[in-house]
């Protein structure tokens, strides 16, 4: 599927503009359970729906540390022993895509009302939205992540097979055929994601209500991958920012730098 | 033209191809598109009944949920089996094999109130 490209794509450029119109809020409600964050984004998106929630720019974090799985992903394949030995919770997003270990990083979830949706595609949501988040992040690294319209990042080449034709490689550069079998999110990049070499720093999700939309995900700041290995099965191609930036940033500093990644395309974000 | 003419439009990106009582509903090309590879199909039971703009079903692709919307109102009289666990021919067959359900109209009239391709291609572009 060809990619669609932020700097001429008709749709993308009428989303971007439709969404520097209203003055943007930023919520922090720090760290929480997975059950209290989940019901937190969806009563932003319920309320977005009903046009009564400006558009929204939300940070959170994990307290204690949870899985979270896409809307319809079967709980098989996650070790549920390991999950309960380490005190984690597990809780299902209404978002799709796959799971997600929460742990040692920022959350972050967009939520905008249908009006400035317009019945805008995913692809093309993701085309702007991808693009705040990735010019953020570029200010902290010094270098733009791979944007959304490149397929070609430099990640190491692997020759495992995972499924029909794909290769490990091919399967998590392009998500080419969405692999059944596979249940971490960070082993699976496709054009919405924020890829840098090596893997992949941001997992992404959207869902769409009565013309809202709620885009939520997990930026890496640090990992464990014994971890997302003992969980999933696989650590997947995680990349944080400690490996990045040689140390861990404080999060204040990566929720300043995302803010200042959508108004750098002209969003009008309250500090 | 990406969309055929003969099928009516929904501005939610389903479509309807009404034969006497019966409408069949998918999803469009350009929503297909728009959606990217699809991994997920949560469809109605035969026998349910909603009324125009219910959502009658979810669909996930590798990175997002949407709602599904009845174009018009009425009876689920059959359900596509097939596209629930070969979910990827929403993207291969949008307006054909990828169909979803079959509705009985009870308000016939109501196809009048949804878009040609014209208007839908219009509004959406072809692709």
């Amino acid at each position: 599927m060809k990619p669609l490209s932020a700097a001429t794509d008709p749709a993308v450029q009428a989303l971007q503009g439709r969404l520097t119109g209203r003055p943007w809020q930023v919520l922090r409600t720090g760290p929480a359970d997975g059950a209290t964050n989940m019901a937190r984004d969806l009563e932003l998106l319920e309320a977005a729906a009903a046009e009564r929630l400006p558009p929204t720019l939300r940070f959170y974090t994990w307290s204690p540390p949870a899985v979270s799985l896409g809307r319809f992903q079967p709980e098989e394949g996650i070790d549920r022993d390991y999950r309960a030995a380490r005190g984690w919770d597990l809780v299902r997003r209404p978002t799709g895509g796959r799971a997600v270990l929460h742990h040692l990083e920022l959350t972050y979830s967009l939520v905008l009302p249908p009006s400035l949706v317009a019945g805008a595609g995913v692809r093309t949501s993701y085309a702007v939205l991808s693009r705040g988040l990735n010019a953020g992040l570029a200010t902290l690294l010094g270098r733009i992540p791979c944007p959304n319209e490149a397929g070609a990042c430099d990640v190491p080449v692997s020759t495992q097979k995972i499924s029909g034709s794909c290769t490990a490689e091919e399967t998590f550069v392009r998500s080419c055929t969405a692999p059944k079998g596979i249940t971490n999110c960070f082993a699976l990049a496709s054009e919405c994601d924020t890829l840098v070499p090596g893997g992949k720093l941001v997992g992404s999700a959207q869902v769409r209500h009565h013309g809202a939309l709620l885009q939520h995900g997990s930026i890496l700041l640090d990992a464990e991958p014994e971890a997302w290995t003992a969980l999933f099965g696989t650590a997947g191609r995680l990349v944080t920012l400690r490996e990045l930036l040689g140390a861990v940033p404080a999060q204040e500093v990566v929720e300043r730098a995302v803010v200042a990644g959508f108004r750098s395309l002209g969003i009008p974000l309250e500090s | 033209m990406a969309h055929p003419d003969n099928l009516r439009y929904r501005e939610t990106h389903e479509w309807v191809r009404v034969d006497g009582d019966r409408a069949t509903v998918g999803i469009t090309d350009h929503a297909q598109h728009e959606l990217g590879d699809v991994v997920y199909l949560d469809l109605p039971q035969p026998g349910k009944t909603f009324s125009q703009g219910d959502v009658f079903g979810s669909i996930e692709s590798v990175k997002a949920v949407s709602d599904l919307y009845a174009p018009v109102s009425g009876e689920v009289v059959e359900v596509n089996d097939a596209l629930i666990s070969a979910p990827e021919g929403v993207n291969s067959s949008p307006h054909d094999a990828g169909w979803m359900i079959v509705l009985r109209l009870s308000n016939p009239s109501e196809v009048d109130s949804l878009m040609d391709v014209q208007a839908y291609e219009a509004t959406f572009g072809g692709h």
